[in-house]
């Protein structure tokens, strides 16, 4: 085998590897961004799971929330219904930050409630609750790590080659903070008035 | 930058200094005599020694025959000085230490120095923060409870000893693979996964054929959006991606990062690792300079005179307790 030969195969064979790699590359994220989408869905459903122990202790003390509970009954069974997976992201981004936001009143009206801030079932439901936003928190933290390396993968060449020949697209939403209002700071004058 | 000190801590501290001028300073201005023997001895031995080292340069200068290894022999004599001075000022703190480490520790409460317990080296291979080794030496061990946590705090030496075959013979070498601090203190919150954090690029048995091992893709990098952050610990990985991030939450980051900067100043560490496993935390501070290692006293210096050097063991002892206030390991929460 001549000199040229061996260099050339030499050469092909890098190049064979360096495509594989990137192949791999490519897959390995896109399995990425499932798999944190299903530990989002782990964590959600440890979320849905307590909602009902904390919705009865409440239901039994807050006269005056029946609507705020019920609502939070209903986001909570259609965010159950939701099929897990990436195609009903955005969906389930909107719910979530929905029943977020309707819990987090509803922790705010307990105050209201001297008893039901002092009974020890809720108060340790209100702390696992938190514990499991802090779960949920992190989970989001992940899977938008896992969706900007999508991204990355999906934009930037050699990749984005791989990626638009095996239909990967790079176009799915982070999972962000509910609105604007919620993410501007607060102003501590609003609530002596 | 360092970091609050809560209530606890500042008490212990101002304890800690009421018990130096009551019961410290007595017992030390009582082992004075100890130190100043070995002190006589130590300069008896540099007498000699230089008088020796002395003679054998003239002798060398005035010889013929004399050959560069002639001269490194002298030289290796007035080493032995420097040798002498560690040995003995060792032997000063090992005496100081078995006499004085409990009162030392008085102000701490249910700390004490305990012979007895152990943080097993299988525990510490499990960790995978810790270099491979054969045997230890645990020179301190130091156990109590702070806040409910329950904290053992070794001083530790890890020895590996090395094989080598060449030419038929046999070849033994003993090496000292690490030195350093390891803190093991109870968790609030039960991992089933394994995070471990490292400030260097330091791996436990790391090879080209790590591939190979069932364990190697168990733990995966983990990216945090802090730059900073991976700017103090460069090795993060995990079993679990979620449950890193919630245990490094950027509040915990912030936190790591002052405690990476302040234990590096104090205890002049080369490096920090830190391993999350089931209920435990494990600290591995590596120190650059061995004689550092919970150091009570110097030689040369009278003992009564030498409260930088004490008060520097209580700030090593408040810093880790720091720890538990920092990452609030005495809180607990609602387990799911």
């Amino acid at each position: 085998m001549s000199m040229t030969m061996i260099i050339a195969s030499g050469a092909a064979l890098i190049l064979v590897f360096w495509l594989y790699s990137t192949y791999v590359n490519v897959v390995k994220t896109k399995n990425k961004v499932d798999e944190a989408m299903a530990s989002i869905d782990v964590q959600l459903k440890k979320r849905y799971d307590l909602m009902p122990n904390v919705l009865f202790l409440a239901n039994k003390f807050m006269e005056h929330e029946r609507s705020l509970i019920e609502d939070i009954t209903k986001l909570r069974t259609s965010a159950i219904q939701l099929a897990s997976g990436v195609q009903n992201i955005q969906d389930k981004i909107n719910l979530d930050n929905e029943i977020q936001k309707k819990m987090k009143e509803l922790f705010v009206s307990v105050e209201n409630y001297p008893q039901l801030k002092s009974d020890n079932t809720m108060v340790q439901a209100m702390k696992t609750y938190a514990d499991v936003e802090e779960h949920i928190a992190a989970a989001r933290r992940f899977y938008n790590a896992a969706v900007r390396d999508l991204k990355n993968v999906v934009q930037i060449w050699p990749s984005s080659t791989f990626a638009a020949s095996m239909g990967i697209s790079g176009d799915i939403p982070y999972f962000e903070a509910a609105s604007e209002v919620e993410r501007a700071p607060i102003n501590a004058q609003n609530y002596f008035n | 930058m360092t970091l609050r000190r809560s209530e606890e801590l500042t008490a212990i501290d101002k304890a800690f200094r009421q018990t130096y001028h009551s019961e410290l300073l007595p017992q030390l201005k009582r082992m004075e005599f100890v130190r100043i023997i070995l002190f006589f001895i130590f300069t008896v031995w540099s007498l000699g020694t230089i008088a020796y080292a002395g003679l054998a340069l003239w002798a060398c200068l005035n010889s013929p025959d004399t050959t560069l290894l002639h001269y490194l022999s002298v030289a290796a004599i007035v080493c032995s000085i420097f040798v002498a001075y560690r040995l003995l000022e060792f032997v000063l703190n090992l005496i100081l230490k078995k006499k004085m480490l409990n009162s030392i520790l008085k102000p701490f409460k249910t700390f004490k120095a305990n012979k007895i317990f152990d943080i097993p080296s299988s525990q510490l291979k499990e960790s995978k923060i810790v270099e491979k080794h054969v045997f230890k030496i645990n020179p301190e061990r130091i156990e109590g409870v702070y806040k409910g946590v329950e904290i053992k705090f070794n001083t530790a030496l890890l020895f590996d000893i090395e094989r080598r075959y060449s030419a038929g013979k046999s070849r033994t070498k003993i090496s000292n693979v690490f030195s350093g601090y390891i803190v093991e203190m109870d968790m609030n919150k039960q991992f089933s996964g394994h995070t471990i954090l490292e400030s260097c690029l330091y791996h436990t048995d790391e090879s080209f054929f790590d591939f190979l091992k069932d364990d190697y893709y168990e733990m995966n990098e983990v990216e945090l959006e802090d730059p900073e952050f991976k700017k103090h610990f460069t090795q993060i990985k995990s079993t679990d991606q979620v449950e890193a991030r919630y245990l490094l939450t950027p509040t915990v980051m912030e936190k790591l990062k002052e405690l990476d900067m302040t234990l590096g100043r104090l205890l002049m560490l080369s490096d920090l690792r830190l391993s999350f496993l089931d209920k435990k935390i494990l600290l591995v501070m590596k120190v650059r300079n061995v004689n550092n290692l919970l150091r009570l006293c110097v030689l040369n210096k009278p003992l009564y005179k030498q409260d930088k050097e004490i008060c520097m063991f209580k700030d090593t002892l408040l810093e880790i307790l720091e720890i538990v206030d920092e990452l609030e390991l005495d809180e607990k929460v609602g387990t799911y």
